[in-house]
């Protein structure tokens, strides 16, 4: 740590000028800021600091790239209004975020407006390679503000750069910030606010080529008195066990473990629990209500339905804190590395993991998650592939049918018994579709020319409760509102389904409903796979949402007297063949019953094509999989 | 007489099928068995490196789009390369270049001349 250092940061408070004498070029009246700056440059930590909760996500028209917006904080008498661009290494518009980028500096991304100014984020400790975006954002004649990130780290490993020489360079101020301890941050409040003067652009030699401008970066650093500050020791020394050849794999398994014991053991009693919440309050608010058509629709429809989706929140909550704590620690890379030999037996890359492992909870954030995937074929068939794993809206179906059909016989011990293998199965082939999917796919429709797979690893760092609390806030909110939508306008059809036509002025019994009369009307073309008329209702009532069939059953064998006296498990084991349980579990796993799973892929890929095509897909190879299976299990089974 | 020829021929598919697999398989990893054991040779590329040991980028065997890709995460002439580690289940390295650590498949490595280094 030198002297130098100190005094550079010891004025964080105006940035560094090169000369505050020179001509100057005022920054007032900024309205509009975007923040541009490499991947992993700690960008939206200073995003969220500069913004805290005031912002907005949402697309840009006609791609499908995310655009974030907020609000400056803890400015009253002007607003200020922060565009989070992508994170991008240039401005060359090889990837659709590169592209969005440079439309938006240049003012040519329809819809918004074109900011006043730019922030430059970068990573201080890798400051020879993220200066080359610089030319590129120089180019635009926008007002710049560079600010180096993570000037805590660079201090602490004894990386050094002069700032005045730096700004003196390039003629714009240069603030050196922590975005994780908030140091520094009044430079860039300073600067939006119009309070930096500079003495005027330097004329930028003209670089052709990204090969030229790392060239030109590595120069600047070197004028700049840049000492690149020493390796981080604590990540090598955290890599060296976390990607050990024994130890590695070990504790990518146990977190795996940890990750969905938390999801059932911790967020399935929250479920539980808000499940009941919400039925007791739909009971006390819809009390007052006389049974009619109005009342199902407002509370079997539209109640039970939002109810059916929010009960899933507190697992996905529980899921998304894990994930943004391993994704903030940087450890989700590793497990990305590790987990690439996999994804790329089908095709796909590491970058792929996350979202699939999100697809346990839920496919809808997991959709959403696969945006960090630059390729996109690689994006589309993550995109086709999540919904096959097994998310939590398989388990009301799964659980009910082994219970009724599986004998608790122990298979291994005290470890595993027939029920928990059978279990384990339909996890193992969601799976086995998923890459066998990706495999077609990336052979055939997806087939990408070969781009590399190269992954940058963070540093480890500790995740911050302010970034955990403000991301998994926000897909929780997200996945609410989207899946709620959908889902209130689907339950509400259903429900009007359900109780039309009126038989002598009443509703009609369920199966002389519309629905009903579909459920018979579909009965010869399900036989094949062993179901009849009550498993057709509840295939239709679940195309909107899976559990919806736990539901239907539920109705269905109650308003039967024959079985109005037996459990649910034992009037399904009365009514179905083990073969069409079979079946029924097999189709479970492969068909897309879930209406927000194909809205999010809808806006996700701005097209109606994909969901259409995924679902014909899914809903082929269910039809195929559970005709196969009667077939072959009330062959051998008798 | 059909049929013990068939069995048997089914046998001479097999048997062809695993010396294939096994030159193959040996093609390709005895180069680098080689390449580890000989002395430091200018001219080798990337994959060729043993974990612990440095490189200085000569040249890169990738054209447009894909050389400007690897070119961001700094991979240019001149840049110094030194091989950090093997990961774990699969095939990858990570490379550390400046103050980054960039994971790359061995494909892609294998693009990228370097002279090796004694540090």
């Amino acid at each position: 740590m030198t002297t130098h250092l100190q005094a550079q940061a010891s004025c964080h408070g105006a940035p560094a000028n090169g000369n505050n004498h020179g001509p100057s070029r005022p920054t007032e009246g900024i309205r509009t800021a975007a923040i541009i700056g490499p991947p992993n440059s700690g960008k939206s930590t200073l995003f969220n600091r500069l913004t805290a909760l005031h912002q907005k996500v949402a697309n840009y028209p006609g791609v499908t790239v995310e655009h974030r917006t907020g609000m400056l904080a803890g400015e009253a008498e002007r607003a200020v209004m922060l565009v989070d661009l992508p994170g991008v290494y240039d401005l060359t518009a090889y990837s659709e975020d590169e592209r969005v980028a440079a439309q938006v500096l240049h003012g040519e991304m329809p819809g918004v407006s074109r900011p006043d100014a730019v922030l430059i984020v970068m990573d201080a400790t890798n400051l020879e390679r993220h200066l080359s975006i610089v030319p590129d954002v120089l180019r635009t004649g926008l007002p710049v503000l560079l600010i180096l990130n993570m000037a805590d780290l660079l201090e602490k490993r004894g990386g050094q750069v002069n700032l005045v020489k730096l700004a003196g360079q390039l003629g714009v101020p240069v603030a050196l910030v922590s975005a994780t301890s908030g140091k520094g941050m009044d430079a860039i409040q300073n600067f939006l606010r119009g309070d930096v003067h500079t003495n005027g652009r330097r004329e930028l030699p003209v670089l052709q080529g990204p090969i030229a401008c790392q060239r030109w970066a590595r120069q600047l650093a070197g004028e700049s008195e840049y000492r690149a500050p020493l390796p981080a020791k604590w990540t090598r020394r955290l890599d060296g066990v976390l990607l050990h050849r024994v130890w590695g794999p070990l504790v990518f398994l146990l977190v795996l473990v940890i990750l969905f014991q938390a999801v059932f053991a911790i967020g399935q009693p929250l479920s539980n629990g808000f499940q009941n919440l919400l039925d007791n309050l739909g009971q006390l608010l819809f009390s007052w209500m006389g049974a009619g058509l109005l009342k199902s629709v407002l509370f079997d429809g539209v109640w039970r339905g939002l109810s059916s989706i929010l009960v899933f929140l507190p697992q996905i909550l529980v899921l998304f804190l894990f994930i943004t704590v391993l994704e903030d620690s940087g450890y989700l890379a590793r497990a990305a590395l590790m987990a690439d030999r996999t994804m790329q037996r089908v095709g796909l890359n590491g970058k792929s993991f996350v979202p699939l492992l999100s697809a346990y909870a839920c496919a809808v954030p997991a959709i959403m998650a696969a945006r960090t995937i630059e390729n996109r074929r690689d994006r589309l068939a993550t995109i086709l592939i999540a919904p096959f794993m097994t998310c939590s809206a398989r388990l009301p179906i799964y659980t009910l049918v082994i219970a009724a059909f599986v004998p608790e016989r122990s298979l291994l011990g005290p470890l595993l018994g027939y029920r928990g293998a059978a279990m384990l199965g339909l996890y193992v082939i969601g799976f086995l579709a998923a890459l066998f999917t990706a495999a077609i796919l990336k052979s055939s429709i997806l087939k990408s020319s070969p781009m590399p797979f190269i992954l940058e690893l963070p540093e480890y760092r500790w995740p911050t409760l302010r970034s955990m609390a403000i991301r998994s806030g926000e897909r929780a909110w997200v996945f609410t509102k989207n899946a709620g939508g959908v889902i209130v306008v689907v339950a509400t059809i259903l429900a009007l389904l359900a109780n039309l036509p009126f038989v002598g002025g009443a509703p009609p019994g369920l199966h002389q409903s519309l629905i009903g009369r579909l459920g018979h009307s579909i009965e010869p073309i399900i036989q094949p796979l062993g179901f009849n008329w009550r498993v057709g209702i509840g295939l239709v009532t679940s195309v909107f949402a899976r559990e919806v069939i736990v539901g239907t059953f539920g109705t269905l064998y109650g308003a039967d007297p024959a079985s109005r006296n037996l459990t649910l498990q034992a009037a399904l084991h009365n009514d179905l063949s083990a073969a069409g349980a079979a079946a029924l579990l097999v189709f479970f796993a492969f068909a897309m019953q879930c209406t927000s799973t194909l809205a999010v892929v809808k806006r996700e890929t701005n097209s109606w094509k994909w969901p259409v095509l995924q679902f014909l897909y899914m809903a082929t190879l269910a039809y195929i999989g559970a005709f196969a299976t009667n077939l072959l299990v009330s062959h051998f089974w008798h | 007489m059909c049929h013990k020829s068939q069995p048997e021929s089914l046998l001479h598919v097999i048997i062809i099928w695993t010396l294939r697999r096994v030159l193959k398989v040996t093609t390709q990893i005895m180069p680098t068995i080689w390449v580890s054991h000989r002395n430091l040779t200018p001219g080798s590329s990337l994959s060729d490196l043993s974990v612990g040991e440095t490189g200085t980028v000569q040249e890169i065997h990738l054209e447009g789009k894909l050389r400007s890709y690897v070119t961001r995460f700094g991979f240019v002439e001149g840049a110094v390369v030194s091989v950090i580690r093997q990961v774990p289940l699969g095939s990858l390295r990570v490379y550390r270049i400046g103050q980054a650590e960039i994971a790359l498949r061995p494909e892609t490595a294998a693009q990228i001349r370097v002279m090796r280094t004694d540090e």
